[in-house]
């Protein structure tokens, strides 16, 4: 019934109106783009949408910014930080108003470092112990279940030994990196190189391929997906360890700073200070510099793993 | 004096379960240099398991297989296998694909890569040369897959049901191409399939196998003269060795 209703009604337009149907092809209308295009402007104006409710529910209900600071005093505490001219504390006098001595810059550069440098130190060893752990059954065996077991205990846990090992400065922060983002790099590469599936292992055994160069041609290339997932995953970890270093026990400042650096050290400055809108304004920081690392390795990923379907890249992730 | 000769042949298996299962039995086989076999049976009739045990990747249980009067013990590099699935690696292109075998063999590239790049040619795959997988259609997957069983110049190609994933006009397609390469090659070919009237198209003889355990029903000479094509299946004695092959497929499994 609806087809018969429906199909000569369409028949018509189409033929009694064809002039139309051209126009719309050359030139669609306002609300078709709009439509088309939703990616482009869907998340600026709903961003835009969520971040003047949120100043309006802050200043119409008059919310302390101790409790919960509005958008506008949180982009003027970020500004403020990027923007820092170094005066240095001043002699004698608390200054309660600030806790902060050094530009974000400083702090930034701090945490990005023990975050990058752990991150390559734990993927490297995550990787490595992957392509070991798969050459023998024994020695996976008999490392794994420590391996795993260390990997269930809450990190927070481990800090503070670290501190006791490593010390307050750099390196304790670097290895708690490091340790955070050598798990995902290790099973990563252990699925990876388990992935090659039985045909491509005969096709290979069938011309009496030895080890390394069925390894080398087949199960490494194979294991690359996974292992970008791995490091998709360890880079945002390594810069959560960081800051759970810098939480537990706050280190000097490198590059001739004065006090103690890094994103975590400053949020828990602004904590003891109350501080809410200095803190929200350091996890923006936060949020982007994990953003952008991602982004870094997704990019490398990309470049590197064109020939790879998109489904299969996500995989063990 | 024959090529391949299988001799009282039996495969069985133990499962995780501790069962045994016979996939092969009492096989006897001669098959002749040059010679095109297709294996026709229902799943699990241990048809594949046979291919493998040819191809040196499993191992018989008893009984005696030989190759040009070698037992077969292990991989050969003589032998060129193609699968159902391509199994192309991803991150080579068609060429790299085509010439993995002669890297892992180590054969002189100054003779394998002119010969890559006439054996693309001759699939049709020219201007392709560049392309990764994800860049090319089914079939065109599948022709790489075929040349790279090749470029090593193997005396014997073993096919496990190579065109199985294809659509039918596709699969028509590749069956003319690979009469082709065969009439040009010369090849021994091993080749499996579901299919009744691609076994018959191709093939010198088509042996029938039987399920549970293993066994071939009977081998039928195809008298059909080459080269032959797509009318070729609607010729009477195409549609007689068709039926009679259809035949013993279903005498067999009506008993289950």
């Amino acid at each position: 019934m609806q087809n018969k209703i429906n199909e000569p009604d369409s028949v018509k337009t189409d033929s009694t109106n064809p002039s139309q149907d051209v126009v719309e092809s050359v030139k669609p209308s306002f609300s078709t783009v709009l439509f088309n295009k939703r990616n482009l402007w869907l998340f600026p104006v709903s961003f835009i949408i969520f971040v003047s409710l949120w100043e309006w529910i802050v200043v119409y209900f008059d919310i302390d910014d101790f409790i919960f600071p509005a958008p506008s005093d949180v982009a003027e505490a970020l500004l403020r930080g990027l923007v820092f001219i170094e005066t240095g504390p001043q002699s004698g006098t608390a200054d309660f108003s600030s806790v902060m001595q050094h530009s974000f810059y400083l702090h930034i550069s701090h945490t990005l470092f023990e975050a990058v440098l752990g991150f390559i130190i734990g993927s490297i060893i995550g990787l490595g112990l992957g392509l070991v752990f798969m050459q023998s059954k024994w020695i996976e065996a008999i490392i794994m279940p420590y391996v795993v077991a260390f990997q269930t205990l809450p990190k927070l846990a481990i800090a503070p030994l670290f501190i006791i090992w490593f010390g307050y400065e750099v390196e304790s922060k670097v290895f708690l990196a490091g340790l955070v983002a050598f798990f995902p790099l290790l099973v990563n590469t252990m699925v990876g190189l388990r992935s090659a599936d039985q045909d491509q292992l005969d096709l290979l055994r069938s011309l009496s391929a030895s080890r390394w160069t069925t390894f080398r041609k087949l199960q490494f290339p194979n294991a690359l997906p996974f292992i970008f997932a791995g490091l998709e995953i360890a880079v945002v970890f390594s810069l959560l360890g960081a800051i759970l270093g810098e939480f537990v026990g706050a280190g000097m400042c490198m590059w001739g700073g004065r006090g103690q650096c890094g994103l975590g050290v400053l949020l828990m400055q602004m904590s003891f200070s109350a501080d809410t809108t200095g803190t929200f304004a350091v996890l923006i920081l936060l949020s982007f510099m994990g953003l952008g690392m991602h982004k870094i390795v997704q990019v490398t990923k990309k470049k590197i793993l064109f020939w790879a379907p998109e489904t299969e890249q996500t995989m063990g992730s | 004096m024959s090529y391949i000769s299988v001799k009282n042949l039996e495969k069985e298996y133990i499962t995780a379960s501790g069962e045994i299962v016979h996939a092969l039995s009492d096989i006897n086989l001669e098959i002749f240099e040059g010679e095109f076999v297709s294996v026709v049976g229902p799943s699990g009739c241990g048809k594949s398991t046979l291919l493998k045990i040819l191809g040196g990747l499993l191992t018989k249980t008893s009984g005696g297989i030989s190759l040009k009067n070698t037992p077969i013990e292990g991989p050969r590099n003589d032998v060129g296998i193609v699968f159902q699935d391509p199994v192309l690696l991803l991150w080579r292109t068609v060429l790299q694909n085509t010439l993995l075998p002669s890297e892992i063999l180590n054969l002189d590239s100054n003779v394998t890569i002119p010969r890559a790049k006439a054996l693309i040619k001759l699939v049709g795959l020219d201007g392709f040369e560049d392309k990764y997988p994800h860049e090319l259609s089914g079939g065109m997957r599948q022709r790489n897959a075929i040349i790279r069983a090749l470029i090593h110049d193997p005396s014997l190609l073993l096919m496990d049901e190579p065109f199985g994933a294809l659509d039918a006009m596709t699969r028509e397609q590749m069956n003319l191409e690979l009469q082709r390469i065969w009439l040009e090659s010369k090849k021994t070919v091993f080749f499996i399939t579901h299919s009744i009237p691609e076994a018959v198209f191709l093939a010198d003889r088509v042996v029938v196998m039987t399920a549970r355990p293993g066994k071939i029903a009977e081998v039928i000479t195809v008298d059909i003269e080459r080269p032959r094509d797509l009318k070729t299946m609607g010729d009477p004695a195409f549609v007689a060795l068709s039926q009679k092959i259809r035949g013993l497929l279903y005498a067999e499994s009506s008993i289950d």
